[in-house]
């Protein structure tokens, strides 16, 4: 009795290890997967190349087919929908945008519904609500007041995220200023995204990096317009030391300013 | 052993080589960069933060921390330029010798610079469309309030202080006569902005939306930069140059329009302009009411501005209105049914031109013409009446420091009206073939304007403290007056969220010219005088909640009286005593929008009146609910309930025949002493905002006014023996239908 005792322990015990074993090697696996996600995405984003975007994707709905609750993965997700839709934006893509904007919000209201990160799927969503206003402008009648209602939950659930004021920084430097819109209000999102990446970012989900290069490139763009070219390129440039294949700002925003000032 | 020895010797020799390699690498980084630090502040000491920092022509600098302190490092060697910016200051820039050095610590000041023309001090009851100007009433508002036709007089109407007096446009600000309002476009006065102007009021305004910049509103207790009104300020600024070619055409069963912004050289020079052609027909076709039009309403609008920025700050703007409208309506009297035939031409065209000179004095100056032409014929009255005014408007403002600015400037203006035709001499008499008092007059009023005003922060030191003090000075040349306003504004803020203010003025106002009519007028009339006394408490979540409370006291003095003898004095008075209260923001289940409440009770002893009673304007309760409600991205629901206590009027009790005029003679109770019914309105709007297709907007909404069909009342019309009083509603506030579109390209 004793033996059967024995043996039968001696196999569950060697089961449980071997499905340790398993869970260990698919936690390692969603790892590698979160990993590999988080990369081809900021390089998607430096390098402007929609391929490593699209394999941002592929990596991130690997592991949501395997674990549907994964919630690194679904703001991962987001996070490629939303730029998806930013890229659709820049090339007078309807189709591509159509193909994201729907699955994006879905994507988000899960994520804000788990409730534990409540700022960055509230920010993202809020993101999301401002590519619809830039594609369709007249929706910022029904979207701007969601916007920063969401923005200002984002906040109080987190004031150390600095998507939130990346998102209302650009909102701000959007709208016309009839509608609510200021460059000085802009600037100061900006530049208060900018600290938080340098001090003591709050969030385990934001690319901290890419945040940084991002706000940088924005608070350049607010300068830009009202004709500060000192500030806009100083922001420019600090963008490129930390990344210096950041496209956007290497052959787009940098050089409008250099060509603006020789005028 | 021996061995053991000899290694811990080549450790330690390893040991020290590294040892010697940090310093030396130390040392390098001490040589090779320098490190910059510091604080940042404004002229009073306050640390500003988000303050970006850096080093001229390279990436190394920093943004200053909520303290106003900052840190960075530099490998950068020799002379340098490190510039401080931010927006609303002046760009520090100072050279630096770096050679040598491995701290600096500055301690930077920033100045603000002139450019920003903020309102340092907003007085009580101030509303507009920049936060910096009052409680924010933003163009969504205005566009999307249901039954306000986008139009900024109808939308105004449903903030508290301003009361529902009857459906027209105009503002009936704390108990106060439309004239009591001034509307000033681009600092140019316009004393007759709305179309369809009859004895019941101009039904919208004439300036479109589309080409509105801000707009700034005041119930009561404005700076000493407004003169010549006794109760109200509504100024506009049209737009600037416009950055992008846009074209948008309307069509509704009321109006079609085209509208245009049209950069010609990118941030040089620019023009926008909306025209408008109004035609209810439509309306009344689908919703009834035909009957009464012999004309229906119809007007054409255009709006427009040709903007030049010859500097950086400088910029010249001509801005014009062009409208004319025409209207036949049937009216019912106790001695005559006829038509009322109104039709009215206005021109206006302002040079503005706005600059900084000397570095730190923003500097405006406005030069207006206005033309409005007006004939009313209804029986004997025909009256035609031209109103011109020419204007020249001269602003500054100075800042000392950021808690100290001055404004200054003065005005001086002409004012002709002429007269022309007949008017019923008996008000009971309107027949074709009645008796009547032929005009033909021209009034002028020259009046000349100065005013000073200091707004300061942190008063004396006392932190969150302000202070607005002015004095106007109003010279009529012809006719001759003079009087000097002062004004002032005291606050506290609270917290960073809730303030406190008192407002307190004296200001005058020249009575209607027609009044000065040598005719039936006294030529001799003096000023009307109020004293405004404000205490408001505002409470301001964020940007898009804000919660106000108000209560005032008006004083009327010298107000035109009824004179047997030389027509009118000025021994008329009266007061205006309210509450105001309003709830701008988020409800619950993602509605959003305004709930507004005002209370007043106001009396006058004035004009015709017999007794000192209610005034004519006195409406005890005006509540206004606005919500929005958003189906889904592309859907807006809109409610728009209006409820008011009817306003007074004077009731005809018996009358008498007269065999000289072969018709009844009322006779009247007393003045005010009957009331009308209470006003109620409910309004829906369902709107779509989408795209027709790429890059393109498209609106198509459909609206219900008045969607119960509540009666409302606005006189009394009567048998002819005066047995038999028959309603008078507005023939805009019946339930009504309608529905349009707008594209945007």
């Amino acid at each position: 009795m004793n033996s059967v005792l024995f043996r039968s322990s001696i196999l569950v015990l060697t089961l449980m290890f071997v499905l340790s074993q398993n869970e260990y090697s698919q936690k390692e696996n969603f790892n590698d997967l979160l990993n590999s996600g988080k990369t081809f995405t900021y390089k998607a984003l430096v390098l402007h190349d929609k391929d490593m975007l699209l394999e941002a994707l592929n990596q991130y709905g690997k592991i949501l087919k395997a674990d549907t609750s994964n919630l690194e993965a679904l703001y991962g997700l987001i996070f490629v929908e939303y730029r998806f839709l930013e890229l659709s934006l820049q090339k007078g893509n309807d189709s591509l945008f159509n193909q994201y904007y729907q699955s994006s919000l879905v994507n988000a209201a899960k994520l804000i519904s788990a409730n534990k990160y409540l700022s960055e799927g509230k920010s993202l969503l809020a993101g999301i609500y401002m590519m619809k206003i830039a594609s369709s402008p007249m929706s910022a009648v029904t979207l701007s007041s969601k916007i920063n209602r969401l923005l200002n939950d984002a906040e109080e659930a987190n004031p150390k995220n600095p998507t939130t004021f990346i998102v209302r920084g650009e909102m701000k430097y959007n709208t016309p200023k009839l509608f609510g819109g200021s460059i000085e209000d802009a600037v100061n999102n900006f530049n208060k995204a900018v600290l938080i990446c340098e001090q003591n970012p709050d969030s385990t989900l934001v690319d901290t990096e890419w945040a940084y290069l991002e706000s940088l490139a924005w608070l350049g763009q607010a300068y830009a317009r009202i004709d500060n070219y000192d500030a806009a390129k100083f922001a420019y440039q600090k963008a490129l030391s930390i990344q210096a294949d950041f496209s956007w700002v290497k052959y787009i925003l940098l050089p409008k300013i250099e060509k603006k000032e020789q005028n | 052993m021996r061995k053991l020895v000899y290694m811990l010797a080549r450790l330690s020799k390893i040991i020290f080589i590294i040892s010697f390699m940090g310093i030396l690498s130390n040392n390098c980084f001490a040589q090779s960069k320098t490190m910059i630090k510091g604080m940042v502040h404004d002229e009073n000491n306050k640390p500003l933060p988000f303050v970006n920092l850096f080093i001229q022509n390279s990436s190394d600098g920093t943004t200053s921390g909520d303290d106003g302190s900052f840190k960075f490092f530099t490998s950068t060697q020799g002379k340098i330029n490190l510039i401080a910016s931010m927006v609303g200051y002046k760009k520090f820039i100072q050279e630096i010798d770096l050679t040598k050095k491995s701290n600096i610590n500055l301690d930077i000041k920033l100045v603000e610079s002139s450019v920003t023309m903020k309102e340092m001090v907003v007085s009580a009851s101030s509303y507009g469309t920049d936060k910096d100007k009052g409680l924010i009433i933003s163009s969504l508002d205005i566009l999307t309030t249901p039954g306000g036709a986008a139009d900024i007089f109808q939308a105004l109407k449903t903030m508290p202080g301003l009361t529902q007096v009857s459906e027209s446009a105009e503002l009936y600000v704390r108990g106060g006569d439309p004239i009591e309002t001034i509307t000033i476009i681009d600092q140019a006065p316009v004393y007759h902005p709305f179309t369809f102007e009859s004895s019941y009021g101009g039904i919208f305004s004439n300036l479109n939306t589309s080409v509105v910049k801000s707009l700034f509103f005041s119930s009561g207790g404005f700076s000493a930069k407004y003169g010549n009104a006794l109760s109200g300020v509504l100024e506009v600024e049209t737009k600037n140059l416009p950055q992008q070619v846009r074209w948008n055409v309307g069509l509704s069963l009321a109006n079609g329009s085209i509208a245009a912004d049209l950069p010609i050289v990118e941030n040089r020079l620019g023009l926008y302009f909306d025209i408008r052609q109004d035609f209810t027909k439509p309306i009344f076709w689908l919703n009834g009411g035909m009957d009464r039009m012999v004309d229906a309403p119809n007007s054409e609008n255009g709006t427009g501005g040709f903007v030049y920025s010859y500097s950086q700050n400088g910029r010249l703007k001509i801005f014009t209105i062009l409208a004319q409208d025409k209207e036949g309506v049937e009216v019912q009297n106790a001695e005559y049914n006829g038509t009322f035939n109104g039709s009215s031409k206005n021109f206006f065209v302002n040079i503005q031109n706005s600059d900084i000179i000397f570095n730190t004095l923003v500097m405006k100056n406005s030069l207006s013409f206005n033309r409005y032409n007006t004939i009313w014929q209804l029986g004997v009255l025909d009256l035609n009446t031209t109103d011109r005014i020419f204007s020249f408007r001269n602003d500054f403002e100075f800042m000392i420091n950021n808690n100290l600015k001055i404004l200054s400037g003065f005005e001086l203006e002409n004012r002709y009206i002429d007269y022309e035709g007949n008017i019923p001499l008996l008000n009971y008499d309107i027949r074709p073939d009645a008796g009547a008092k032929y005009l033909n007059s021209e009034l002028k009023s020259s009046r000349a304007g100065v005013y000073s005003e200091l707004q300061s922060l942190n008063v004396l030191g006392f932190e969150g403290t302000l202070l607005s003090a002015g004095v106007r000075y109003d010279k009529f040349i012809k006719p001759s007056r003079n009087w000097v306003d002062p004004r002032l504004c005291l606050g506290y803020n609270i917290n960073e969220n809730s303030k406190i203010r008192f407002s307190w003025g004296i200001f005058h106002q020249l009575p209607d010219l027609a009044l000065f009519r040598p005719e039936d007028g006294n030529p001799n009339l003096q000023a009307m005088k109020t004293i405004h006394y404000i205490m408001s408490y505002e409470y301001l979540l964020n940007e898009q909640n804000s919660f106000r409370l108000e209560a005032y006291h008006k004083k009327y003095y010298n107000l035109p009286l009824d004179d047997p003898v030389i027509n009118y004095n000025n021994s008329g008075f009266g007061f205006a005593d309210g509450l105001d209260v309003i709830y701008k923001g988020d409800f619950p289940f993602g509605i959003t929008g305004w709930v507004s409440y005002g209370y007043i009770n106001t009396k006058r002893f004035w004009m015709d009146f017999d007794h000192y009673t209610y005034s004519s304007f006195d409406v005890p309760n005006n509540l206004s609910i606005i919500t929005k409600y958003n189906l889904n991205v592309n859907f807006q629901l809109g409610l728009n309930i209006k409820y008011a206590t009817g306003k007074p009027y004077t009731p005809v009790i018996s009358s008498e025949y007269s065999n000289q005029l072969d018709i009844y003679v009322p006779n009247y109770s007393f003045t005010n002493s009957g009331r009308f019914p209470d006003y109620k309105r409910i309004d829906l709007r369902i709107t779509y905002f989408g795209q027709m297709f790429t890059g393109n907007s498209l609106i198509v909404y459909m609206e219900g006014l008045n969607i119960f069909n509540f009666e409302n009342i606005f006189g009394y019309s009567y048998t002819p023996d005066y047995s038999k009083q028959e309603k008078i509603e507005s023939y805009f506030g019946r339930r009504m239908l309608v529905f349009g579109l707008n594209i945007g390209i």
